[in-house]
């Protein structure tokens, strides 16, 4: 088996005194669609926000393409191929939604390359594009959705993480948010995606890892979880 | 594939706004062949120099969103930087109004290094700071360098060749010369690669990282930016005054400048010079009032805080984002009467979302088509 893209070694992260994610061990290999469940507050988001540099890791190893991470800053973990898609979208409220786009392709390419990536983002999120010169801040919820996604897809990623992209979306939103990522998906991008529960990830997950308290709790595909009864009742009551 | 979202430079900048624009700046540039009053055209001239040093400070205020109070201190010491030049040196002029700007530059970088990792208020507190001591500093000088509080004895300035009326023409004309430099290269740098990075790190700091980009690498350079900017606008102004004193800092101008950026629309191309032309008129209306003058600019404010936080541009741009979206809901009315739930109606219609397709409301993931 190849070695893996991202490798999280007993890495521990939290807020000042208070420790959230505590000796978390991953791995996610190149062109795997890996998801993380958990229940709120059990670490997932600060999981995401240790691994790009927006809070320091208190120990542990993470390593990105072999190359160690943990605790440098955001820009230098960006410039090795990290996209995040925040809890929240992340937008740049002031922006339009195309200067965000833009954003995307701050790194490293020109500005014809730009333009392409813009028009295969637009080619992809049609409703992004009707909206380009409007300011993120009037978007709807699922329009925030694709447009962060969109933006995530201005430029090679190294590996894509993106946190709770269900969160307060009506069902048909969340249906385009979920298709686009399963279009990611059938494109071999290497995706960490951590969501509340796994209703909605059957489609996309190479494997499933269920953080509670900080650690990984349990791990496997998502039909060996889904017969796992703990795993059903915790995550999966409500479409059984 | 096409070939993207067309989008100018200018994206507001119709070709009738254009040519509006070019009358505009043609009716300025032609203001001096008509109106002989002398005291009229330094006013425009005064107005313009401060125009010069908002359009300086509205970059790093509004633009890069750094709460920056030291703004009037960089303004005056490209002031004196360039002054020293011109009493001490034999200097060309226009190459000491450039250092004026370099200083400023200089200076600006140097008060930044310190703010670099503070936000919001520390960063005000710290920059204010920094403006007192520059000007506690020069009214207690006592070297003779700067002349304390009395400031500089005359200065030849850029035009001492001419006649009073023909240097009074010619700085109008330098003036309305730099405004339009100014008011392009900041429109070319808001639209560019550093003005994007500049406004996510306004919005949020800490994704803007995350894309990738250093908020102290383009910290430093938005301060050294608009330093140039308001060291020229000082230099400018010695010239002119043929002198410079520490009246020119302080809490005073500093709050009638801000007042006049916030009336404009902070953050905005245009904002500075529309609340610097507001509140100059005012002052010059009331110039034997001055205690109806502050209070009118008082009032002014007052509205324009608390029924229109966007300034008179963002105002305008209110009005005519309503007038569109009205005209708009009534062509879609006419032709599109379905809308979908979830994702707001992107041009009107949830089929804009193809295709990324939308089969249900299951929650089931859906398939994507090519």
């Amino acid at each position: 088996m190849s070695e893996p893209l991202l490798s999280v070694r007993r890495l521990s992260a939290g807020y000042g005194a208070t420790t959230v994610v505590r000796e978390l061990d991953l791995e996610v290999r190149a062109g795997e669609s890996a998801v993380i469940i958990g229940p709120n507050g059990h670490g997932k988001t600060t999981l995401l926000r240790a691994l790009n540099g927006l809070i320091r890791p208190s120990a542990g190893e993470v390593l990105l393409d072999g190359e160690e991470i943990a605790g440098r800053p955001s820009e230098q973990i960006a410039r090795l191929g990290a996209v995040l898609v925040p809890q929240g979208d992340g937008l740049f409220p002031e922006m339009t939604v195309e200067d965000n786009l833009l954003m995307g392709a701050f790194l490293g390419q020109s500005w014809r390359d730009r333009r392409r990536s813009l028009a295969h983002v637009y080619d992809l999120f049609p409703g992004v594009k009707a909206r380009a010169d409007q300011q993120a801040r009037t978007l709807s919820g699922g329009e925030r959705r694709l447009s962060a996604l969109g933006r995530a897809l201005m430029r090679p990623s190294t590996i894509l993480m993106i946190d709770e992209p269900s969160l307060g979306l009506a069902p048909v939103a969340l249906d385009a948010v979920y298709g686009a990522i399963a279009e990611l998906k059938s494109a071999k991008t290497t995706i960490l995606l951590v969501e509340e529960n796994f209703t909605h990830v059957g489609g996309i997950a190479d494997s499933i890892h269920v953080l509670e308290m900080g650690s990984i709790t349990r791990s496997g595909s998502y039909k060996e979880l889904s017969e796992d009864e703990g795993v059903v009742a915790a995550y999966l009551g409500s479409i059984t | 594939m096409n070939e993207g979202h067309s989008r100018a430079l200018f994206p507001d900048m119709t070709s009738g706004r254009w040519s509006l624009a070019v009358l505009v700046v043609l009716a300025l540039a032609a203001f001096p062949l008509v109106e002989s009053n002398q005291y009229i055209l330094s006013v425009f001239v005064t107005t313009m120099i401060l125009l010069v040093m908002n359009m300086s400070w509205n970059f790093i205020l509004g633009v890069a969103g750094v709460w920056n109070f030291g703004q009037l201190a960089v303004y005056a010491l490209g002031g004196y930087g360039a002054g020293i030049l011109m009493l001490h040196t034999g200097l060309p002029p226009v190459l000491d109004v450039v250092v004026g700007g370099l200083i400023g530059a200089a200076v600006s970088v140097l008060m930044a290094v310190p703010t670099l990792r503070l936000f919001g208020i520390y960063t005000s507190l710290l920059t204010f700071a920094f403006a007192e001591i520059v000007q506690y500093l020069i009214l207690n000088d006592g070297s003779g360098l700067t002349g304390g509080s009395y400031g500089f004895p005359s200065v030849k300035g850029l035009y001492s060749f001419l006649s009073p009326v023909a240097s009074m023409h010619a700085y109008y004309w330098t003036l309305l010369g730099v405004i339009v430099a100014s008011t392009v290269a900041i429109a070319l740098v808001t639209r560019s690669r550093l003005g994007i990075a500049l406004r996510a790190i306004r919005d949020a700091p800490a994704f803007a990282a995350a894309r990738g980009v250093s908020p102290l690498r383009y910290r430093i350079l938005a301060f050294g930016l608009s330093g140039f900017l308001a060291g020229i606008a000082g230099a400018l102004y010695l010239c002119f005054e043929q002198s410079i004193d520490p009246s020119i800092m302080g809490l005073t101008p500093m709050s009638l400048d801000v007042t006049m950026l916030v009336i404009g629309g902070l953050g905005t191309i245009f904002g500075p010079a529309i609340g610097t032309t507001i509140v100059t008129v005012v002052e010059t209306v009331l110039v034997n009032h001055p205690g109806v003058q502050l209070t009118v600019v008082g009032i002014f404010l007052l509205v324009i805080v608390v029924f229109v936080p966007g300034g008179i541009v963002g105002l305008v741009g209110k009005v005519r984002a309503r007038l569109s979206a009205w005209a708009e809901e009534g062509e879609e009315e006419a032709e599109e009467p379905e809308a979908t739930e979830g994702v707001a109606p992107a041009g009107g219609t949830a089929g804009a979302l193809d295709p990324i397709a939308i089969h249900d409301t299951t929650g089931a993931p859906t398939d994507v088509a090519p």
